[in-house]
């Protein structure tokens, strides 16, 4: 599955979603996880950490769906290693435009601290 | 702001944009994954994207030109059947007796359309009779005429007697000019004296002999 999610929670003890990202995401993919970040589901509202691996591609109707996402979540943290990817994500992310509530890191740890500081 | 940038890169990011321009929107920038990180990088992986969402759409587009393009063949189709069927109306007044009123001009192929349709019908019916009613048609040309003798000759191959109705005075005249052998075909005023004849027939063969 190129999208697994499961419950975590952040070093100050917030509930979070956390996303494992690899491999050819479709756009059945991108919608299960938004699925469960709706109102009524239990991600609902909560931080969202993504670690995508380097192995990571995204189809063309993925990548126009994750700006669904936004105002399900209160803050999504994505941790991304590959320079590629990263230039990638930052254009998806200008698809939908400037969002506060979103981030890209280079470290699971600095993500988790900005996590927390909302 | 200034940004380093190797001149090969912004050779090739414009040489790909120049190819999409022509129309290929297969290019794309290669070799991006394994880039480092600087400002350029995004600019050619958009590039890279804008060119897929581009494919896409011209591969979805041509997806529904053809359905287009089906649909006007399947309603053109459709069409030359209903055509076909209006200009050849054949109706049984009796059984084995048919009539076709012809009405407008008769081309080439109309004529070919209309004997088919009636060697067809006379055939499925078998009819021993067709009536042919000129009334409507109007003026004819030699080229009518002579498609009007073919076709009460094909039917009377098939065994049933054609008879022709509501000649003109200037059809009667063409008729001649083209040597229309009537020996084979009745020629009667009218539908109604038609009917009554073919009709008058039907009833006396039905006459038991004492």
């Amino acid at each position: 599955m190129p999208i697994k999610t499961e419950e975590g929670k952040t070093p100050n003890g917030h509930l979070c979603m956390r996303a494992l990202v690899s491999g050819h995401v479709s756009l059945a993919d991108a919608e299960a996880m938004s699925a469960q970040l709706r109102k009524g589901q239990h991600f609902h509202g909560v931080r969202v950490l993504c670690l995508v691996e380097k192995s990571t591609e995204y189809s063309a109707e993925a990548r126009k769906h994750f700006g669904s996402m936004h105002g399900n979540y209160l803050r999504m943290a994505t941790v991304v290693t590959s320079a590629f990817l990263r230039a990638s994500i930052n254009f998806m992310t200008r698809l939908f435009g400037h969002r506060e509530d979103f981030r890209l890191f280079n470290t699971e740890a600095e993500a988790q601290a900005w996590l927390d500081q909302s | 702001m200034t940004i380093p940038v190797a001149r090969q890169r912004l050779q090739n990011l414009i040489q790909v944009m120049a190819q999409a321009t022509l129309g290929d929107y297969d290019v794309r920038i290669e070799g991006l994954a394994d880039r480092q990180d600087d400002e350029l990088l995004e600019l050619e992986v958009a590039l890279n994207i804008l060119l897929e969402e581009l494919q896409l759409t011209r591969q979805h587009n041509l997806a529904q030109r053809q359905e287009i393009e089906e649909s006007a063949r399947q309603l053109h189709s459709k069409q030359e059947d209903l055509v076909r069927v209006l200009s050849t109306p054949i109706i049984v007044v009796a059984k084995g007796v048919l009539a076709m009123p012809i009405i407008g001009a008769v081309e080439a192929e109309r004529a070919q359309t209309m004997t088919e349709c009636m060697l067809e019908r006379v055939a499925s019916e078998r009819a021993t009779h067709i009536i042919l009613d000129l009334t409507g048609a109007g003026t004819i040309a030699r080229a009518t005429a002579q498609a009007l003798f073919r076709m009460a000759q094909a039917v009377r191959l098939l065994g049933s007697q054609c008879i022709l109705t509501g000649i003109s005075p200037d059809m009667a005249r063409t008729l001649v000019e083209i040597d229309f052998d009537s020996t084979n075909i009745m020629t009667l005023p009218n539908l109604a004296e038609a009917l009554n004849h073919v009709l008058g027939k039907h009833s006396r063969s039905r006459r038991i002999p004492s």
